[in-house]
């Protein structure tokens, strides 16, 4: 089933909570509604649930406007950030509940049970109480219970936020693999972009109660819209300037006080000429040259070293352009002798170069 | 290095057992005030009830006589039922209510919530003459309702077969605020998550209040019915004032205020004594066993939905009636305070302020505010020590018989009023603190140990509220356990302690028996007693006893709307235990 | 905590350290004679002995609290209670002091005594050994609201008998006389005035017709102000300050005719009093026409009370002659013609038992009393049925001989239990067919 946004908002008084969100989550989607906390993530799902009214919009399941519909009528599987288990009930009670209600035949009722539970490996712990259980077990209970019932959208706040880090890494390969199994259209609100990368179809970045871009986890972070984003989705160094145009080799060209002219492969659209805008380049494209050949690339600037961490895997080179931090992760990096106070000579290819949109009223909502 | 943390360790472990020392000290007094100001006293009195009289032996046979009486075994039942009635319609009462303020937010509501409380106070004596003026044969209702045509004979609301609901509903009318703030607390307490979770299923509201609020706002539910419970069990002033005898309190008070005190009278104190212990204890294992914590505390979401126009009009119309009616018998006070002259009308024929001029012109009642509101003030700080440390020990299971310490602070609630009085007189007579010479100090510790059970209920629920974590949190820095109460325990239960003495002030600012018989000097008089001797007064006395209980009224109203006020949704967490 | 209680031991010691006359009095009596008479006494002492005194008075709330706690003085020391006077509260308590013996005698002086007669209305005004003399007198009559007379239809009732009348069904209200002194004096003077089988089918059938036993003497006048019943029996007092609070247009108060019951009320001083003098004086004081005349002038008269009208009768023949023409009330209690004569002394020893067989017959019965009351009276047969209905359990010389046993509170209870289930079963018997 598809859902979708149509220029909703929520408001608090004089607050927007969500200003104007248009989103649509496809049919089978394991969607991700990606921000940091009090972005109005969990309001919007909130209201898709209908747990919360919609002041201005509407919102779609399918064709049917659902904005004006309950909660209880919505046909919803939901996992609550603290899982929202019934304290006074076992495990079993937990799914049978919303079975019941829905007057299905016994049978059908314990298939349906036994199915969740082998899906999430519950059988053995059916007769506990929540309060028995260890905070995975309930997660699952959670996702279970919503599950069972079969639901026509899942909704997932934050289900693995009070989990440990090796329980959460084994969580989300089992909610990918029960998404994969079921197919249910899955809305997966989250402030941790590791998860969203790591898991989701698609994802949309909410800041400040707008959203602000929605893309596959790739496109996400190679082709971020806002400073916001290239920063809240993995590291990255910015470098900022005025927009000057596009050069004859199709490439634009961004003239910076600091850095000099830089070509940068790709610039988000309505950014004008004369335009002040911030550059983003990944660490892992800005390229160290330690043998000083400098004038084959184009983007090159010296930077001294200030730091470097040892990452395994890499090493991160921590270093100062005329007062600009720059960062530089390095795979394999060769014997070299560099230490604090060095300068080094740095490039970019112009494809790793991505002119973003400033971004908008950052200090509304919190 | 390992020389020198031993050096710490033994240094603060010194310390620590100065603390414990003191700390266990201050229970170990507090046990013996409550021997010394509760059970000592208690005991010389209902001793009686085994005491042969004409050889001075121990005898059961009080007993038999009792229960060989139809008089006093039916009076146990008849009680017995108005607690049960009293209890069922406090709930029906109390639950929309409880509900509509732990779910919605509308305009209004502080002022609203904090009305609905205010029946609870109800001067005492002229009270009685309030119901009388409007619900007698010939009084308000009735007139009205002939003059309009409605009824053609008077209908006798307080006589006859009435009687035994006539008390219920009074007794509903005033204790309903405390059901009510319980019940309020029990459900704010729910983390709002579990419920939409079952909207999300499709569960529809009552289904939900049904599956998941009620199992889950029971305990506290318990907790209050059974203070309402043991209230209407052993209620005197009620059934008094309509006339019904037939009921236990009334009985008791017949007996031990017999010139010779009929020890069956004593007999049968025992017996109420019993029945609370053993009420209290059986609902305290049947529904407190089924404590299910929380996942998470309820958090303060924006979730309260506001009230639309005709949501708002439907609140109003609900709570303002409830209140309106509950406050017919105050409302007949205001009246008969104002009337000049009222007889067998609808209303006072005409109205004067003269009453009002007699009170502040009578010394009784300017010493009466004033010695109330010292007396009622310093038995509610000693209620504050006595009921947070019981409520401490008994919570966090301190000493070895903190279910027998738990029973034997609920005893009060029990107890006729005139046994911990008289007791007192009996038990300090010429030592220096005899009554006769100067009766303060058994005014405040009677005041204070008759309302300790509200103070011990709402500190006990304040402490099992607050995860034992947090407490050993604080011992693992070297914190000694009553360090860590002062430090972090008051602070947290503050809410509860506040709410709790609220109550403990307004319900000794309202006390009766201790005053009338320990303040026997015109000087110690409380605010009670001086309403007492107008209203004894032959011609304007009721009238000018109403403006003075009018003003007790003011002062206790303002203190529960401005408590409530500040404490706002905290106010709900009283009782819960 | 524990310095304020300190601080009031010792605020409760340094009261006592003044030394001056003074005067430790326990009393029931209403403020209103407390405001009226001490001022007086004070100046009166200060005129007369030329020394301040302090007059300290307590009370519990009413006449019983307060008789229980003196017996608790006594039984913490037998010798004294630090209490000097106990005043008022009506004769029943009085002699039920007397019994305890914790009153001490006291003969007036010629001065005092000359004007206070031996009795009125064939009721003494004193003890036969001075323990106690009457102080003030009250009388019992019948209160009723005259605008319920009319809408009911009833007539004016003018004798204990009217009450008796099933007319007045449902419409009477008493006070239980276990619960108060003058209901207790007031039932023993009409059964002792009637004759004993007389005397309990009256009470029997004012019973019948009661619709509730109140449990203090001044709520029968509320019920009949409020309209709850047509009738009381009341206390002259109480009833005379609705009447003037309510004009006589609505209610109004009889002393029925030829059959006046009188309740003095007395003062004493108490065994071991420690300010026995002072205590006298006092006395002496309560009982002078001057003081008397408080007691029956109207509010604004010179020598009447200051603050509020007392309404009571005076015990001194004098202050009657004094006052002529000026009193708030033309009755004279010496002039009246007496009811009966009879030994209140002699009486009083049974007035326990009594009370509580008239609780164990009439008002703990009281429901089925009512009903048995209500079926014979619509049968019509309420007259010859009365004599079985009012029969008692027990004859006037089983009731004495019982009470010597009365303080047995196993044989007390127990005897009180059978009467209870006596009474029922008759009355259940009699109210069907």
């Amino acid at each position: 089933m598809q859902v979708r946004f149509e220029n909703v908002t929520k408001s608090y008084g004089d607050f927007n909570a969500v200003k104007n969100l248009d989103l649509t989550i496809k049919s089978g989607a394991l969607h991700f509604l990606l921000g940091p906390s009090g972005c109005g993530k969990t309001t919007s799902l909130r209201m898709l649930a209908g747990l919360e009214t919609v002041t201005k919009g509407k919102i779609f399941f399918g064709d049917k406007d659902v904005t004006n519909l309950a909660a209880t009528e919505r046909g919803i599987g939901m996992v609550f950030q603290n899982y929202a288990l019934w304290p006074h009930m076992t495990v079993y009670k937990n799914i049978e509940y919303g079975l019941k209600l829905r007057k299905l035949s016994k049978d059908e009722i314990k298939n349906r049970i036994d199915e969740v539970l082998d899906f999430t490996q519950l059988t053995r712990f059916v007769d506990r109480l929540p309060g028995q259980l260890s905070g995975g077990q309930q997660q699952r209970v959670a996702l279970a219970r919503a599950l069972a019932i079969r639901p026509s959208m899942l909704l997932l706040d934050e289900p693995l936020s009070n989990l440990d880090a090796k329980l959460r890494l084994e969580m989300r390969e089992n909610i990918v693999r029960i998404h994969k199994k079921t197919g249910i259209t899955t809305l997966y609100v989250t402030h941790d972009q590791k998860e969203s990368l790591s898991m989701g179809t698609h994802i949309s970045v909410m800041h400040s109660g707008s959203l602000i871009q929605t893309s596959t986890p790739k496109g996400l972070y190679h082709r971020p819209a806002t400073p916001f984003i290239a920063n809240f989705i993995g590291e990255t160094n910015f470098m900022t300037g005025v927009y000057k145009g596009v050069a004859d080799n199709k490439r634009h060209i961004v003239m910076s006080e600091k850095f000099g002219e830089l070509q940068c492969g790709h610039c988000e659209p309505n950014i004008k000429e004369g335009d002040p805008v911030t550059v983003s380049l990944r660490p892992e494209a800005l390229k160290l040259h330690f043998d000083g050949n400098d004038k084959k690339y184009a983007n090159t600037f010296e930077s001294v070293l200030s730091d470097i961490i040892y990452l395994g895997e890499s090493e991160q080179f921590m270093m100062d352009h005329e007062g600009v931090s720059l960062k530089s992760n390095v795979f394999h990096s060769p014997e070299h002798s560099y230490k604090e106070g060095d300068t080094i000579l740095c490039s970019a290819k112009p494809s790793d170069m991505i002119i973003l949109k400033p971004d908008e009223n950052l200090g509304a909502g919190t | 290095m390992s020389n020198k943390s031993n050096a710490v360790e033994s240094s603060s472990k010194l310390k620590r057992m100065i603390s414990n020392t003191v700390g266990y000290g201050t229970v170990l007094m507090t046990l013996v005030m409550l021997f010394f100001f509760l059970v000592w006293p208690v005991w010389i009195i209902v001793k009686s009830a085994f005491i042969d009289t004409t050889t001075g032996g121990f005898t059961l046979q009080y007993f038999g006589l009792m229960l060989d009486n139809e008089l006093y075994t039916s009076a146990i039942v008849n009680s017995l039922w108005i607690g049960i009635a009293t209890t069922i319609l406090t709930t029906i009462i109390s639950l929309p209510l409880a509900i509509i303020n732990a779910k919605y937010e509308y305009r209004g509501k502080t002022i609203l919530s904090g009305l609905l409380l205010v029946p609870m106070v109800m001067p005492p004596f002229v009270g009685a003459i309030g119901i009388q003026k409007f619900f007698a044969k010939y009084g308000s209702v009735n007139i009205w309702l002939m003059e309009s045509g409605i009824i053609e004979a008077p209908i006798d609301w307080l006589g006859g077969s009435n009687m035994f609901w006539a008390v219920v509903i009074l007794e509903v009318l005033h204790l309903y605020p405390i059901m009510y703030l319980n019940l309020t607390a029990a459900i704010a307490n729910i983390d709002p998550t579990l419920e939409e979770m079952a909207s999300i299923f499709g569960v529809k509201k009552w289904r939900q209040l049904k599956d998941i609020t009620w199992p889950l706002a029971r305990p506290g539910y318990f907790a209050g019915s059974i203070i309402v419970f043991i209230w209407a069990l052993t209620d005197l002033g009620t059934p008094l004032l309509v006339g019904f005898h037939e009921t236990m309190p009334v009985r008791i008070f017949n007996l031990v205020t017999d010139v010779n005190q009929n020890p069956v009278g004593f007999a049968l104190v025992f017996v109420v004594i019993v029945m609370t212990v053993a009420i209290f204890l059986s609902s305290k294992y049947l529904f407190g066993k089924n404590k299910y914590e929380m996942m998470a505390k309820g958090h303060v979401t924006s979730s309260q939905p506001k009230s639309g126009f005709w949501g708002t009009a439907a609140i109003y119309a609900l709570v303002l009636g409830t209140v309106v009616i509950a406050l017919i018998p105050h409302l007949s006070v205001i009246l008969t305070s104002f009337a000049d002259k009222w007889f067998m009308t609808a209303l006072p024929d005409s109205y004067t302020m003269e009453h009002y001029k007699m009170v502040f012109n009578e010394e009784l009642s300017v010493i009466g505010i004033k010695n109330s509101l010292f007396f009622a003030g310093l038995s509610t700080i000693v209620d504050l020590i006595l009921g947070l440390l019981v409520a401490y020990v008994v919570v966090r299971k301190l000493v070895p018989f903190h279910n027998v310490l738990d029973s034997l602070v609920m005893v009060p609630l029990a107890l006729p009023g005139i046994v911990l009085a008289f007791g007192y007189v009996v038990a300090y007579t010429d030592t220096a603190i005899d009554p006769l010479t100067n009766p303060v100090f058994l005014l405040v510790m009677a005041y204070a140990i008759r309302r300790l059970p509200y103070m011990v209920r709402s500190a006990s629920s304040g402490l099992e509220q607050i995860s034992k974590s947090l407490e050993e949190a604080s011992s693992t820095f070297g914190a000694s356990q009553f360090y860590t109460l002062r430090k972090i325990t008051v602070p947290l239960v503050f809410a509860n302690l506040i709410a709790g003495s609220l109550l403990c002030f307004a319900y000794a600012m309202l006390d009766v028996s201790d005053s009338l018989i320990l303040a026997m000097k015109d000087q110690f008089y409380p605010l009670t007693k001086a309403i007492y001797a107008l209203f004894l007064e032959q011609g304007s006395g009721t009238y000018v006893a109403s403006a003075l209980g009018m003003i007790a009224m003011l002062i206790l109203t303002s203190c529960i709307l401005g408590a409530s006020i500040i404490l706002g949704k905290k106010m709900g967490e009283l009782f819960r235990s | 905590m524990f310095k304020i209680v300190s601080i009031l031991f010792l605020l409760s010691f340094s009261m006592n350290l003044v030394a001056q006359d003074k005067v430790v009095i326990i009393s029931p009596h209403r403020k209103s004679i407390q405001r009226e008479f001490i001022p007086m006494f004070k100046k009166h002492y200060k005129a007369t002995y030329k020394k301040d005194v302090v007059v300290e008075w307590l009370d519990q709330g009413g006449t019983n609290d307060d008789i229980r706690f003196v017996k608790a003085k006594y039984k913490g020391n037998s010798k004294t209670s630090g209490i000097d006077i106990f005043w008022g509260g009506g004769l029943a308590s009085f002699t039920e002091l007397d019994g305890l013996g914790v009153l001490s005698p006291y003969k007036l002086p010629d001065t005092i005594a000359k004007d206070i007669p031996a009795s009125a209305a064939g009721i003494s005004l004193r003890s036969k050994n001075n323990t106690w003399h009457g102080a003030a007198m009250s009388s019992f009559g019948v209160f009723f609201n005259k605008r319920l007379l009319k809408l009911t239809k009833l007539p004016e009732p003018k004798t204990w008998s009217d009450l008796a009348n099933p007319k007045f069904m449902n419409q009477v209200t008493l006070t239980d006389p276990r619960r108060s002194g003058s209901a207790k004096t007031m039932n023993i003077i009409i059964l002792e005035g009637m004759g004993w089988q007389k005397g309990w089918e009256l009470l029997t059938a004012i019973a019948g017709n009661t619709r509730t036993f109140t449990h203090s003497s001044s709520d029968p006048i509320k019920a009949v102000e409020s309209g709850d019943a047509v009738a009381a029996m009341a206390i002259d007092f109480y009833a005379t300050a609705i009447i003037d609070k309510l004009g006589k247009q609505n209610v109004g108060f009889t002393l029925p005719q030829g059959q006046t019951v009188i309740d003095p009320d007395p003062i004493a001083i108490l065994k071991g009093a420690p300010n026995r003098l002072v205590a006298e004086r006092f006395v002496n004081f309560v009982l002078s026409p001057k003081a008397q005349k408080l007691l029956v002038l109207p509010k604004g008269n010179k020598e009447g009370p200051k603050n509020a009208v007392l309404g009571r009768m005076s015990v001194s023949k004098n202050t009657y002659l004094q006052t002529e023409g000026k009193r708030l009330s033309d009755s004279n209690p010496f002039k009246m013609k007496a009811f009966l004569k009879i030994d209140m002394e002699k009486v009083s020893s049974i007035q326990t038992i009594f009370s509580d067989l008239l609780g164990a017959v009439l008002v703990d019965t009281h429901k089925e009393l009512q009903k048995a009351w209500a079926y014979q009276v619509k049968k019509g047969k309420h007259t010859s049925i009365i004599q079985k209905l009012a029969a008692p359990p027990i004859t006037k010389k089983q009731l004495y001989e019982f009470s010597k046993k009365w303080n047995d509170e196993v044989f007390r209870n127990k005897t009180i239990n059978t009467w209870t289930k006596q009474a029922k079963a008759k009355y259940q018997s009699l109210s069907k067919g």
